[in-house]
């Protein structure tokens, strides 16, 4: 039972993924290019073309002076029309279709008020065209004396505003703490910033055993000087409904705000402090666990980021 | 008798006319490759032309034939070079993806051939990807047929290229990734909250909030006046340090043809001590005009002739975000040499703020005045007057009363009342009764009296009204020589030029700019293309009419279609536009046949600049920023001009190709 609904979740998530990339990339020129030329569409003219020393880069030159019959004239045409528009697109990509990406790792130590450390690493990367973008996001956090838990999503994200980007994809997540925790959730959000320059990331999820859920965070840049920054931050994390056997309770399940202060060594290096309150509405009874108590605190974290 | 002479004259005809032909044919050989080198003291991987860091100057006659071999030598790379103001056939031209062009392959060989049909200054640059920014430029002069001086005033004892670049330690992918991870990577002078405090210990909170707002919900940075710092900026490829000379002796005219290379900055040139005269802008001859200093755009060229009588003077081209110097020397050749450059004092950056919202009391380092703005005031509806901006930032011991400045306005009216004094010194200003009433976007009863004010510069560029298209209908107050009351709305659209001149020296205004020849067209436009700059600094993307290249429709332009180009900017950056193919005529508030001739016009952040444009070369031509980011990121569209069936169906089928491909001009490959 557990290794079949291991392997279901898995497979749903390397699908999910494959189907999202397949999304990233299909408006990709130089992919539906590669497609038009080896068509079987394809007209002799191009055939010939394609063979010529110096390569397609040279091709269309000689289309004019070819001299060409009247019968493969539409051919020829139509094959030189479409090298033109393959030529015409691979450069009007690079004044705007390019692709690029931005990752960013983050690691952090904490203690809270008992002095109980914790571990917690982050990666989050965006790749894609200005409009097609991949959005992966990797949380993994350990607490002294516990497993760790981690999750992983992959999302589809689109532009759909100038400073927005509208999300949707997968999250798989787990808890060593708990056997057969691991669960696969749909995500949905919005990721960008909002005006005052509030960076922005507002989610809906949704999964098996009637699982409801919503985050939301949201954060600033104050520059104190060029170089460091001060960053208030908001992480809301709710839950509406959840069946499953490690739920926890429904309502504003954890509430985190705090401070987090940078010096950008360069604009890649940055180590931090952060300060932080932090509220759990604790777990939910259920035939696996009992409810525990809500907790609340102060945490104080020490870390670095790293941008490439 | 009459046979053997009649064969003397054939071979006579025949040796003098070879002649003539060679003499006209002008070669050149350029190998593109990859080379180290170290300009910075770091040695780099740079993009060099026959092995030169900062290519060749190439020099041309008019009514040259030209005969150029590139030879693309990069690993790996497409590269292209384009003849940046020349009229050419549109294959010439050297823009991969236009008139069929594709760029030139590695280890390949592209044959670049065309009459020289122009004489002037001009530059040479690669229109692949970021090569510009990694090494691929240089100039390119054309001088007139046998190199006589198409005026008295031009004839000059020396000529001199001075190139400005700004050279950086990462290559143009590195930088345009960068950009793209984070818009602000480079921006290193950005406000701090520290500023925010002074601002609303200064004007209060609210004054502060209302600035402060406008500028957060557009999520934009006042402090944007290049997006790309820590350059190194050069002089004919020389650092200040290593201080490029050019030399003349004592009563000579040097004539010298500034072009700025660069990819993405604008400088203000000055000579101090040293009046120049412009006498060419955009490699077109334009009436002389005299001046201090002028502010060149990217890709813009002007010519000027200098009669140096000290031993030595410094040129200096600064930044406009004031980073940095391109420095260099003209030096009097029997005197002895300077061997270190003094590098100059940088002058105020200007916050964007003042330009284009102007709410900004930048009052911060006053000395010694007696300030009282005790009573101004300002009763308004409806958010009018929602900005006034006095910087004042460099005032020395000036008696300043502004004890009655008042401004009644209804509706949006006066959005921007900017007063920058930055360069005062020991003035007495009095301003007592300045008064501004106005309704409906528009200022008409603005009195302004300035009558004791003496030798002083005032720069109110950037006093505007929006009216609906949000372009600046012409609320520039550009007063840098005044002693004049001014209360008129003015009439030149170019407003942007805050350089803080100092008192009493002139700078290069676009509308002092007229065509030494008459221009031929002076048709009225038939239509107008409006092209909206446009973009979105978060995500850098920029775009023309809110498209980006990959996703725009081209311009189409009917052959010999006399048109209006209308470049109106909504964002907070200015564009340096540039049109390949043709010259246009820049609508500067002069009489149609003096518009001077323009390759590049400077679009100034909340501006519109507008210009005509005759089309009267067939084929592709590109049209976009010349900041190079800009252009990468997508601000770039395609002009076609082609003839048309009186049906007008189809354009792209009709696009008449290169006359040159009928005369045998070879397009292969060579290997």
């Amino acid at each position: 039972m557990r290794t079949t609904k291991k392997l279901y979740s898995k497979t749903l998530l390397s699908i999910a993924l494959i189907g999202l990339s397949g999304v990233v990339f299909a408006n990709d020129g130089s992919t539906e290019n590669i497609d038009n030329s080896v068509s079987p569409t394809q007209s002799e003219g191009i055939n010939i073309l394609l063979k010529e020393p110096g390569g397609l880069g040279y091709v269309e030159r000689n289309v004019y002076q070819k001299p060409s019959t009247d019968n493969d004239k539409g051919k020829t045409k139509a094959s030189e029309n479409l090298m033109l528009n393959q030529n015409h697109d691979k450069h009007l990509k690079e004044h705007g279709g390019q692709i690029f990406q931005s990752t960013k790792f983050e690691n952090e130590w904490t203690v809270d008020e008992d002095g109980k450390g914790a571990l917690g690493s982050k990666i989050e990367t965006l790749i894609g065209t200005d409009e097609n973008r991949l959005f992966i996001e990797a949380n993994w956090d350990k607490t002294e004396s516990n497993d760790p838990k981690y999750d992983v999503s992959a999302l589809y994200s689109r532009n759909v505003a100038p400073f927005w980007d509208v999300q949707a994809g997968v999250r798989y997540s787990e808890d060593k703490n708990n056997s057969n925790s691991d669960r696969v959730d749909g995500v949905i959000g919005v990721l960008g910033l909002a005006p005052y320059f509030f960076e922005t990331q507002a989610y809906l999820y949704g999964g098996e055993n009637n699982f409801w859920g919503a985050s939301f965070e949201v954060e600033r840049d104050f520059l104190l000087t060029q170089k460091l920054i001060t960053q208030p931050y908001l992480e809301m994390d709710a839950v509406f409904s959840d069946n499953s056997d490690y739920a926890a309770k429904s309502g504003l399940s954890e509430l985190k705000t705090g401070i987090k202060t940078r010096y950008e060594i360069t604009k890649r290096i940055r180590p931090f402090i952060d300060v932080a309150y932090q509220y759990e509405k604790g777990q939910k009874a259920t035939s696996m666990q009992e409810a525990t108590e809500s907790e609340k605190g102060w945490k104080y974290g020490a870390g670095i980021e790293l941008v490439f | 008798m009459s046979k053997k002479l009649s064969h003397v004259l054939l071979i006579g005809v025949g040796l003098f006319s070879s002649t003539w032909v060679m003499a006209a044919v002008k070669e050149y050989d350029l190998t593109i490759a990859e080379q180290t080198v170290n300009i910075t003291g770091k040695p780099l991987k740079r993009i060099t032309v026959n092995g030169k860091f900062v290519a060749p100057l190439l020099e041309f006659e008019e009514g040259d034939d030209a005969v150029i071999r590139v030879h693309n030598k990069l690993k790996n790379q497409d590269s292209s070079i384009h003849w940046h103001g020349l009229i050419l056939p549109g294959i010439m031209d050297g823009v991969p993806g236009f008139n069929q062009f594709d760029g030139i392959a590695p280890n390949k060989t592209y044959e670049y051939k065309f009459k020289v049909r122009q004489n002037g200054t001009y530059w040479y640059h690669s229109h692949s990807k970021g090569q510009e920014q990694d090494g691929l430029y240089g100039p390119l002069v054309i001088y007139p047929k046998n190199k006589v001086p198409l005026t008295a005033g031009e004839k000059a004892d020396r000529d001199y290229v001075v190139l400005l670049s700004d050279f950086h330690n990462s290559t143009s992918g590195q930088i345009m990734s960068n950009l793209k991870k984070e818009a602000d990577y480079y921006q290193n002078r950005r406000e701090t909250v520290f500023d925010v405090f002074k601002q609303i210990k200064r004007d209060g909170l609210k004054a502060t909030w209302q600035d402060r707002s406008m500028w957060n919900q557009m999520r934009m940075l006042k402090t944007d006046m290049s997006d790309v710092t820590n350059y190194t900026f050069l002089m004919n490829g020389k650092t200040p340090e290593q201080n490029w000379t050019g030399n003349f002796k004592a009563g000579e005219k040097v004539r010298l043809r500034f072009i700025n290379a660069s990819a993405m900055s604008f400088f203000d040139v000055r000579i101090p001590n040293l009046k120049m005269t412009v006498v060419s802008a955009d490699g077109q001859p334009v009436k002389p005009v005299p001046v201090d200093e002028f502010r060149i755009g990217t890709a813009e060229t002007y010519d000027v002739i200098v009669e140096p009588k000290q031993a030595n003077y410094q040129i200096e081209a600064e930044s406009i975000d004031r980073s940095g110097f391109s420095v260099g020397t003209l030096h009097d050749e029997n005197t002895t040499p300077v061997k270190n450059i003094v590098m100059p004092k940088p002058r105020p950056r200007s916050l964007l703020t003042m330009e284009d919202m102007g709410m900004d009391h930048d009052m911060s380092s006053m000395n010694g005045m007696d300030h009282d703005m005790s009573s101004m005031k300002s009763e308004s509806k409806d958010q009018s007057m929602s900005g006034m901006d006095h910087d004042m930032s460099s005032m020395k011991g000036m008696d300043h009363d502004m004890s009655s400045m008042k401004s009644d306005s209804k509706e949006q009216s006066m959005p921007g009342m900017d007063h920058d004094m930055s360069s005062m010194k020991g003035m007495d200003h009095d301003m007592s009764s300045m008064k501004s009433d106005s309704k409906e976007q528009s200022m008409p009863g603005m009195d302004h009296d300035m009558s004791s004010m003496k030798g002083m510069d005032h720069d109110m560029s950037s006093m505007k009204s929006d009216s609906k298209d949000q372009s600046m209908s012409g609320m520039n107050h550009d007063m840098s020589a005044m002693n004049t009351n001014t209360s008129e709305t003015s009439d030149v659209v170019y407003g942007w030029a805050n350089a803080s001149t100092p008192v009493g020296q002139r700078a290069l205004k676009y509308s002092d700019l007229q065509s030494l020849n008459p221009q031929q067209d002076t048709r009225a436009p038939e239509r107008e293309i409006e092209i909206r700059l446009g973009g979105n600094m978060e995500r850098y993307i920029w775009t023309i009419n809110g498209k980006k290249f990959n996703q725009t429709e081209p311009f189409k332009v009917k052959y010999g279609e006399r048109i209006r180009l209308k470049f109106i900017n909504d964002s907070m950056m200015a564009h340096p536009m540039h049109l390949h193919g043709m010259f246009m005529q820049l609508e500067n508030g002069q009489d149609p046949s003096n518009m001077p001739n323009k390759h590049t016009v400077i679009v100034p952040p909340g501006k519109t600049v507008t210009t005509l444009l005759t089309a009267d070369e067939l084929g592709e031509w590109a049209i976009h920023c010349h900041l190079l980011y800009h252009m990468s990121a997508g601000m770039m569209n395609k002009l076609i001009v082609a003839n048309v069936d009186s049906n007008g169906t189809d354009m792209k089928d009709v696009v008449a190709q290169p006359k040159t491909n009928d005369k045998g001009v070879n397009q292969h490959a060579h290997h």
